[in-house]
């Protein structure tokens, strides 16, 4: 924030620093490592009075010289050069912490190249003795080289006590010091071999090259063996969080963290074979092969000691982009423009929100991605995104994505930078269409209040049934409503009839045959282990047939009815209406009749974040494109093959690994319940948002096409989070309940959630989804009392397991159930439905001509012939 | 604009300023006078092979070493200077970036055309070569110039906000064309004097006088640069160095002094006491160069008012290593050329 940015787009994201670091580094140790070879080599020349040994050595030194002086030393200049063009910060604080450690580096080289260039201007013209000294002494000052650069680049990985104020010796002596500097010495030990083998094929005497190639595989394979035995030291001496990264969190890097042992046995192995005599053009087409061995084996463990640092340039202190830890938490309340030096926006408006995302981008992107560039290209990862699920990408940056820094900076410049990738480099992506709503026509059935015996109420019991219907890829909703129904005789005493009658159910025309609209039945077997017939649900109920009675609550229900909302003549209608009739058991004569909507929506806002489109006219539905990305993502953060699984043709039901007392369903028992897992892991990602962030994945888009907050707790303008609590809170009493349940899965996704209305985590009371809800007695504390409707909160007090919730429980006289006179959760009467006023007022309009509660306004003859003078329901007898 | 907005945080430093300062002004003296010898070395071999002269091959045969010395001896005060004004110097670099990377290209390429002119010199070939190489070196020498010079102009880093395209160069900047001037006769006064003191080395010759004509000249025609250059500097510098301030007017008279001993001493073609006072002179020199540095950014930054840690064992490594490595260097000179041959 305090340098100018190179704006680097296609050569971005470290691409100097990569090319010039990883041929520097090779050689660099090529430098080090020939400092011993070349005095070895000249002593056991005179030992063996070798004159072809000793023109060896010589004709070696020009060529060492060449490569190691000439381009090893420019380039190490110019990684130098590189890092304080592209990471400035970072550059001065190695240069101000360590700068008469690059003091004394800088007197190594120069006794090196001194000693170097008499080596080699002054061979066969000095003592033997002298010529040897001056030889070792180069060995030496290139040793001491790399102990002084091995000592700051280890700093950068592990700072240790330096963090602490420890100063120069704490962060040069640091805890990966001893095994990186054991490691780098064997390397270079084994480079020097390798590089001798390349020019010992030039030597014309049969026996001095023998000799060569033999001393060359010693400098070789010991080397490579010493190696891996400081290597297992040095993974040892990395905090244990970049040893995760490295091991577990990121399929790429794990990949090169496997490879390195591949290369280390490959470099030992081939240059064993080098022993053999071989024909003269197979040792050298095998040197070279042996050398590109040596290069990768290198290469892999500088990539992953690079790799294992970040998000980090200097590990605890300063993240790749440059922003100092202790600053992240200032810039998220202050911003970082006001106070960035280098650019133009200072304060971002609807004008500049795209110029200055880009500047945004420039500081904290650029530095590690590239814009069409060989380097960690941004448009791949970002090209799925649009705005919503880029801003939620961003957020969620640094948490459970351990190698990404977090974003610094306020909502305003993550909105800003979001927009700027999404519109600015991608062209933009079209958003979420609003949808005004359809006044589709209701068919309220009459109702004689003078002469009719029945009542009949009918309901849904969730307010809406959410359906995933990528079935192909997975599914962790199926298309499953239930419906439910209570037959009431009138009269002076009213009562519930639970005998004699047939409860029949049968959906609206044009919602009968969900099979042609969905290939749920073609992967049922694959995704629940069973396969029901066409058009018929996992309970065995299809789109008509009879409801059965359950005693416990007096009320006849028929489970899992697979309604889908795809009408067949196309579009989307969430709410299609079942039409539910009461029969006399003996006679089949029609007592009562009844309309209610079976709310079920596939506005499930996958896509918002992990792209693709929306399956049905724009407006809902989990596409294909969209399902198989879910899986890939969870298949990269959770080491599992889902993809490859859906892409077999056996997609998965999410709760046959992890449980989820919806369905009653076991999965893993080690592995989070579902609802924990799914709000725990995208609350990291959706963190300080309000309602909104509820209907990023949930039909409840005040603009969308379901709407399903919709009853009397919407009009008075009460959302998700006064019961729920906000996303942070929800996912908490979630995952705490399951780290509780000894879970180890529940603490690394509460660890960056900070609850929003509880004072602590501590404060937050946990609860098993399903079963403990949200409680209507924490509001509604008495009948006749108004709780009040701008400061109420219902979060935090939850019902005490499945018999206390709202849907199972019932009036004081234990005859009629809440739900059968208030309607759904999240749809209690009034309800304003998008799709027609009443869609979801039926009962009420039909019974009372009104759509309020039933029985609301003194309108107890519903049931009641003679007039009521106690609410008994409420208050009991 | 306020060009001091835009002037980074510098971070703290270990030891007062005054150690970082002078110890850039010894090291950079060191590496400027390698730098003279490698351009004005490089000049005098295309010279003695355009006459056909045959101690080119074996004079222009040293320039690879010399190349590597410049090189070390450039990292020194490079390091220093990034200490106490690393928060100017990064700036500078990154608005030039393209231009700053490119040295390092121009420096490898640099490097092994000479040591191919030292290859082909002995069959009497590469003067291509060399031409090529002088003309990569002086690029370098031209990019050095502009970045170190628009790291002390703010007034022009304006370029850089809301993102630097790395392509600028500072040759607006009045200073720009006497600085490289006036380093570019430098160099061919030191070329001359190389040439002279190898000839004399050498048993000799006519080298020496040519060598010592070309040091004599060049070093009038720089010094009308350097004042060329002294008055492109800013007002109050110029005035700091014409009596306002004590220090800066001294050391100028010095390093004027100094310079007309050395011009003496060519004028009479003695090349050692020309190469004695040439030394001074540069020494004195960067010491002015310091000061007008200094004194150009006087209204935005100080590196007194750097914050100091007070950690001093680094300090004392690093001289201890200095010493040892110095000796070391002498013992392996002495073994090179003071012992018996193999």
């Amino acid at each position: 924030m305090q340098y100018p940015i190179w704006e680097l787009t296609t050569l971005g994201g470290g691409f100097f620093i990569a090319l010039i670091a990883v041929f520097h580094v090779f050689v660099a140790h090529f430098a080090v490592g020939g400092g011993f070879f070349l005095p070895v080599f000249e002593s056991m020349a005179y030992k063996r009075e070798s004159p072809a040994l000793l023109d060896y050595v010589k004709k070696h030194t020009k060529f060492f010289l060449l490569v190691t002086m000439v381009f090893g030393g420019m380039t190490g200049v110019g990684i130098w050069f590189t890092i304080s063009v592209l990471a400035p910060a970072a550059t001065s604080t190695l240069i101000h912490t360590f700068v008469f450690g690059w003091a004394a580096e800088w007197v190594c080289f120069l006794a090196e190249i001194v000693a170097l260039l008499l080596y080699h201007y002054r061979f066969d013209k000095m003592r033997r003795r002298d010529h040897l000294v001056v030889g070792w002494l180069y060995c030496v000052f290139a040793w001491l080289s790399l102990l002084l650069i091995n000592g700051i680049i280890g700093f950068m990985l592990t700072p240790g006590g330096w963090l602490e104020g420890g100063g120069f010796w704490a962060g040069f002596f640091n805890p990966s010091f001893w095994p990186s500097l054991f490691f780098r010495t064997s390397m270079a030990a084994m480079i020097a071999g390798l590089f001798g083998f390349i020019t010992a094929h030039r030597i014309p005497d049969a026996e001095a090259r023998e000799a060569v190639y033999r001393a060359c595989v010693r400098w070789t394979v010991i080397p490579v063996l010493l190696a891996v035995g400081f290597g297992w030291w040095y993974t040892a001496a990395l905090p244990p969080e970049a040893l995760e990264r490295l091991a577990v969190k990121a399929a790429r890097i794990t990949r090169f963290y496997r490879l390195a042992p591949v290369f280390a046995a490959a470099t030992f192995v081939a240059g064993a074979v080098l022993l053999v005599r071989l024909p003269r053009g197979a040792r050298v087409a095998l040197s070279a092969v042996l050398l590109v061995f040596g290069f990768c084996f290198l290469g892999s463990f500088e990539f992953l000691r690079e790799a294992a640092r970040k998000p980090y340039l200097i590990h605890g202190f300063m993240y790749s982009t440059q922003v100092r830890t202790a600053d992240v938490a200032r810039f998220a309340e202050t911003g970082v423009l006001p106070t960035a030096r280098w650019v133009r926006h200072h304060e971002i408006t609807d004008a500049n929100r795209v110029e200055a995302g880009r500047e945004l981008f420039q500081m904290q992107c650029s530095p590690c991605h590239s814009v069409g560039g060989p380097m960690n290209d941004i448009l791949p990862l970002t090209e799925k995104y649009p705005v919503i699920g880029m801003d939620a990408k961003l957020s969620g940056m640094g948490k459970l994505q351990s190698m990404m820094p977090p974003f610094a900076g306020n909502l305003a410049e993550r909105l800003a930078l979001a927009t700027y990738i999404v519109d600015g480099l991608h062209g933009g992506k079209p958003g979420n269409i609003p949808f005004a709503g359809r006044n589709l026509p209701v068919d309220i059935p009459s109702f004689d209040r003078e002469k009719a015996e029945y009542v009949l109420l009918a309901w849904n019991n969730l307010g809406m049934h959410c359906i995933s219907d990528a079935y192909a890829e997975w599914v962790l909703l199926p298309p499953a409503n239930d419906l439910f129904a209570q037959l009431v005789r009138r009269g002076d005493k009213p009562a519930v009839v639970t005998s004699g009658v047939r409860i029949t159910y049968f959906v609206e025309p044009g919602f009968e045959n969900p099979s042609k609209v969905c290939d749920f039945w073609t992967h049922a077997k694959s995704l629940f282990g069973a396969q029901p017939p066409d058009n018929v649900g996992l309970a065995g109920n299809g789109l008509k047939g009879e409801m059965k009675y359950h005693e416990d609550h007096k009320w006849f229900e028929a489970a899992l009815i697979p309604v889908k909302p795809y009408p067949e003549t196309g579009g989307f209608n969430p709410y299609p209406l079942f039409t539910v009739q009461a029969r006399d058991e003996k006679t089949g004569e029609l007592l009562a009749e009844t309309r209610t909507a079976a709310p079920t929506s596939t506005e499930m806002g996958c896509k918002n974040c992990h792209g693709g489109p929306w399956k049905v006219d724009n407006l809902a539905g989990i596409s294909a494109r969209t399902g198989r990305d879910v899986l890939m993502s969870h298949d990269r953060l959770s080491n599992t093959e889902l993809a490859a699984a859906a892409q077999g043709g056996a997609p998965r039901l999410c709760q046959s690994c992890h449980p989820d007392p919806v369905l009653g369903a076991e999965g893993q028992p080690g592995l989070l319940n579902l609802p924990a897992a799914i709000h725990g892991f995208h609350a990291n990602f959706l963190s300080g948002r309000g309602s909104e962030a509820c209907a990023y994945c949930h039909p409840n888009r005040p603009d969308g096409p379901t709407r399903c907050l919709r009853g009397v707790h919407a009009q008075a303008d009460i959302g998700c989070v006064r019961c729920h609590g906000y996303l942070e809170d929800h996912a908490l009493s979630l995952l705490k309940h399951e780290d509780e349940a000894g879970k180890a899965g529940a603490r690394r996704l509460m660890a960056n959630l900070s609850p929003r209305l509880g004072e602590s985590k501590e404060a937050i009371n946990p609860r098993l989804p399903w079963m403990q809800e949200p409680d209507c007695a924490t509001c509604h504390v008495a009948y006749g009392v108004k709780p009040d409707r701008k400061t109420s909160v219902a979060f935090n007090a939850w019902t005490r397991g499945g018999p206390g919730l709202y849907r199972f429980t019932g009036d004081k006289l234990g005859a009629l159930a809440c739900i059968a006179c208030h309607n759904s959760p999240h749809a209690n009467y009034p309800t304003v439905n998008k799709y027609g006023r009443n869609r979801d007022n039926i009962g009420p309009m039909q019974y009372q001509g009104n759509p309020r509660t039933i029985g609301a306004d003194g309108n107890c003859g519903v049931c009641h012939l003679k007039e009521v003078t106690a609410n008994a329901h409420h208050t009991g007898r | 604009m306020n060009p001091g907005a835009l002037i980074p945080t510098p971070d703290a430093i270990p030891v007062g300023w005054v150690w970082f300062e002078g110890l850039n002004i010894l090291t950079f003296a060191l590496h400027i006078l390698m730098v003279n010898v490698l351009v004005g070395g490089a000049a005098a071999a295309l010279y003695l092979r355009w006459r056909r002269d045959p101690a080119a091959a074996a004079f222009s045969g040293r320039l690879p070493t010399v190349f590597a010395l410049t090189v070390n001896f450039g990292v020194a005060p490079l390091l220093f200077l990034q200490v106490i004004y690393g928060n100017l110097f990064y700036t500078s670099s990154i608005l030039s970036a393209g231009w700053w990377l490119a040295v390092v290209g121009l420096l490898i390429c640099g490097y092994y055309l000479l040591y191919i002119h030292q290859h082909a010199a002995r069959r009497g070939g590469g003067g291509g070569s060399l031409l090529l190489g002088l003309g990569l070196i002086l690029c370098i020498a031209l990019v050095m110039t502009s970045v170190v010079s628009l790291m002390i102009r703010p007034t022009a880093w304006s370029v850089g906000i809301g993102g630097s395209a790395g392509a600028f160069l500072n040759v607006s900047d009045p200073t720009f064309a006497p600085r490289s001037l006036h380093f570019l006769f430098a160099s061919l006064a030191v070329g001359g004097l190389a040439l002279a003191l190898y000839a004399r080395c050498s048993g000799g010759g006519a080298n020496v006088e040519a060598g010592m004509k070309a040091f004599f000249v060049f070093t009038l025609v720089q010094m009308a640069t350097g004042l060329w250059w002294l008055m492109a500097l800013g007002r109050p510098v110029l005035l700091a160095f014409l009596g306002d301030s004590p220090l800066a007017t001294a050391t100028l008279l010095a390093a004027v002094a100094c310079s007309v001993g050395a011009l003496a001493a060519g004028a009479a073609r003695k090349p050692v006491p020309a190469a004695a006072w040439t030394v001074l002179t540069v020494l004195a020199m960067a010491g002015v160069r310091a000061l007008a540095r200094s004194a150009t950014l006087a209204p935005w930054f100080s590196p007194a008012s750097l914050k100091v840690t007070g950690e001093f064992s680094p300090l004392v490594f690093f001289l201890g290593t200095l010493a040892v490595g110095l000796a070391v260097v002498a013992y392996m000179l002495r073994l090179a050329f003071g012992g018996k041959e193999g």
